[in-house]
């Protein structure tokens, strides 16, 4: 996937500052081209891996990243109309995320910084969700729901970081979509036309009360024992009751994390939610979260959806900002780090976005 | 007495005066058969399914009359009981007059030795009744004329757990260092006194594993406090009864 802005502005202009961003933390090699001038993002190119069967093995994937990560660099530069040398700084997210498919960006990173005399900038795939989320929402200072196949929690922003407010006590919510699908027989694919397996599997099927455990410990919720409970009733059930089986699981998980939420907006008192992260693309928990935003009376926006999964965008757009304060790093000491936390992360530029 | 029909509850409790509204109930203060009385009431939310709503709402409204009752007749000075409506997500109980600890602790500058260190005793005595309390941050006590109450039970559970305990010590420590920083260190010091006193052998452990929690920097339990601190709104639960 490419997108191709036009500018008749010259790049030249003095203060403009142009960061190439580079993904690779777990199934997306992305490449952006984002600018701290309209209209922000110059080009945005996604490589996705897809397991023919099973899930997601992180040396398949790291070799697919080899493979693609010179040509996705070189589209997204063609695309942005912007050469490297007219680049400020490179961005990269050093993580969390899996190891073997960190080190691909990382290298490329590093190569590119070294090579062109550029400035590298560490980034928080965590952080950068929520950054983009910021910044394609426009709500400047929100709870955040960031949800995705690695990640569950609820942020806000405290004293100059993102605290994480509640979250996932074992398996994150896209896990346990996803290996609730796999072990049913209904994916991989586990997205098709942009719904998830599990979704449309509850197409026709019915809320069974008592049938799953529904687990929120304080502010965190836990989804291993649904997870296993829901495999469990498939068993005893059979494949026809696979609808209902899918719906409950959906309704109780996405219920579980909304009641944090709230519990998470009660506590900060902030106004605004903010939902993130690749699961944030699913209707039914948008739906959700928006019935809690306005009975509470808060402002709510989710994330669009090309926003919603990992891409290069959201990691160009936070070094951006990471860089115009100061933060960058050395190549020789650009480690990654699998499991970078987010409340480990300064954000000196808080709570502005690009554009103000 | 309270209507009990489901359909005029709710209007009932909107004509009593709002303590505070929390995530995930609205606490009121009213009369209950000639008694002053705190009324919690969870809310429906329209987000889950009306099954499972109802559910959860009726499942934790009894489990928290239960628990109080129990820590209620072991002892513990807590707000009597006065009525459960599992199926209405009522729960009615004793209205206590005083001051929230963290109010009285701001205002007063001496005689807080005696009441923290009976805030260690009283929840050293909750823990020997097998309960341990989930929030108990100096919010949830309050300064009566008869001696320190604990109250809001909404995240409490049956459990005779050291790490449980000493997540509540932890909290107690973590609310002292957010609110009330100057005397923090020695405050804790004589909460600890009052626990020890009235724990069992298995004091020492919890007091040491509530130490290694805090060594941990980030823990689950720990997060709770940071927004307490910013006196981010009323908690999670429970608005605070006695702020007469």
């Amino acid at each position: 996937m490419a997108s191709v802005a036009t500018r008749n502005s010259s790049r030249s202009s003095s203060g403009e500052v142009v960061v190439l961003g580079i993904e690779s933390t777990a199934h997306t090699f992305g490449v952006a081209i984002v600018s701290s001038e309209p209209p922000y993002v110059l080009s945005d190119v996604r490589r996705r891996y897809t397991p023919r069967a099973g899930g997601i093995l992180p040396r398949e994937v790291a070799a697919f990243f080899s493979s693609v990560a010179g040509e996705a660099v070189g589209e997204a530069l063609s695309a942005a109309g912007v050469s490297m040398r007219e680049v400020t700084a490179v961005a990269v997210a050093l993580g969390p995320g899996m190891g073997p498919a960190l080190r691909v960006g990382a290298t490329v990173a590093r190569a590119l910084a070294a090579a062109y005399h550029k400035p590298l900038v560490p980034v928080n795939h965590a952080l950068a969700h929520i950054e983009v989320a910021r910044f394609d929402t426009g709500l400047r200072d929100p709870l955040v729901v960031y949800v995705s196949g690695g990640n569950t929690m609820i942020a806000s922003f405290l004293d100059g970081r993102y605290r994480v407010f509640g979250e996932t006590l074992d398996i994150a919510l896209g896990n346990l979509l996803d290996t609730f699908a796999r072990e049913a027989g209904l994916a991989p694919p586990y997205v098709v036309g942009g719904r998830h397996a599990v979704d449309i599997c509850a197409e026709g099927g019915e809320y069974i009360d008592g049938l799953l455990p529904y687990r929120v410990k304080g502010q965190d919720v836990s989804y291993s024992g649904l997870l296993t409970a829901a495999l469990r009733a498939l068993r005893r059930l059979g494949p026809g009751a696979l609808p209902g089986i899918c719906y409950t699981l959906r309704e109780i998980a996405f219920s579980s994390l909304v009641e944090v939420a709230e519990r998470g907006l009660a506590h900060t008192g902030k106004k605004q939610l903010v939902l993130a992260g690749g699961v944030g693309a699913n209707d039914l928990l948008r739906e959700k979260l928006s019935l809690m935003a306005s009975d509470r009376g808060v402002e709510y926006r989710p994330v669009s959806k090309k926003y919603a999964v990992d891409n290069g965008v959201m990691i160009a757009i936070t070094g951006l900002l990471a860089f115009t304060h100061g933060i960058v790093v050395e190549p020789s000491r650009a480690y990654i780090r699998q499991r970078w936390r987010l409340d480990e992360v300064d954000v000196p530029w808080y709570p502005s976005t690009l554009g103000g | 007495m309270v209507p009990l029909d489901p359909g005029r509850v709710r209007a009932y409790l909107e004509s009593l005066p709002l303590l505070g509204k929390g995530a995930e109930a609205e606490v009121r203060v009213g009369d209950y058969a000639g008694v002053r009385a705190v009324f919690k009431y969870r809310l429906p939310k329209r987000y889950r399914h009306p099954l499972l709503d109802s559910r959860l709402r009726s499942t934790r409204t009894r489990r928290e009359a239960r628990l109080l009752d129990r820590a209620y007749s072991a002892g513990v000075r807590v707000p009597m009981l006065l009525a459960v409506y599992p199926s209405l997500g009522l729960l009615v109980v004793e209205y206590v007059e005083g001051v929230l600890l963290r109010e009285w602790l701001m205002v007063q500058r001496s005689g807080w030795r005696p009441l923290v260190r009976e805030a260690g005793s009283l929840l050293a005595r909750l823990h020997r009744a097998g309960i341990v309390h989930g929030d108990s941050t100096t919010s949830n006590y309050i300064v009566a004329r008869d001696g320190l109450y604990l109250i809001d039970f909404g995240l409490s559970e049956a459990s005779h757990s050291i790490e449980e305990r000493a997540v509540d010590v932890h909290l107690f420590r973590r609310s002292l260092e957010s609110a009330h920083a100057s005397i923090a260190e020695r405050a804790f010091q004589e909460f600890l006194g009052g626990y020890l006193s009235a724990a069992g052998e298995w004091g020492e452990r919890v007091v040491r594993r509530a130490e290694e929690i805090r060594l941990m920097g980030r823990y689950v339990a720990a997060r709770r406090s940071v927004w307490a601190d910013h006196g981010g709104g009323v908690d999670s639960c429970e608005a605070r009864p006695g702020h007469g």
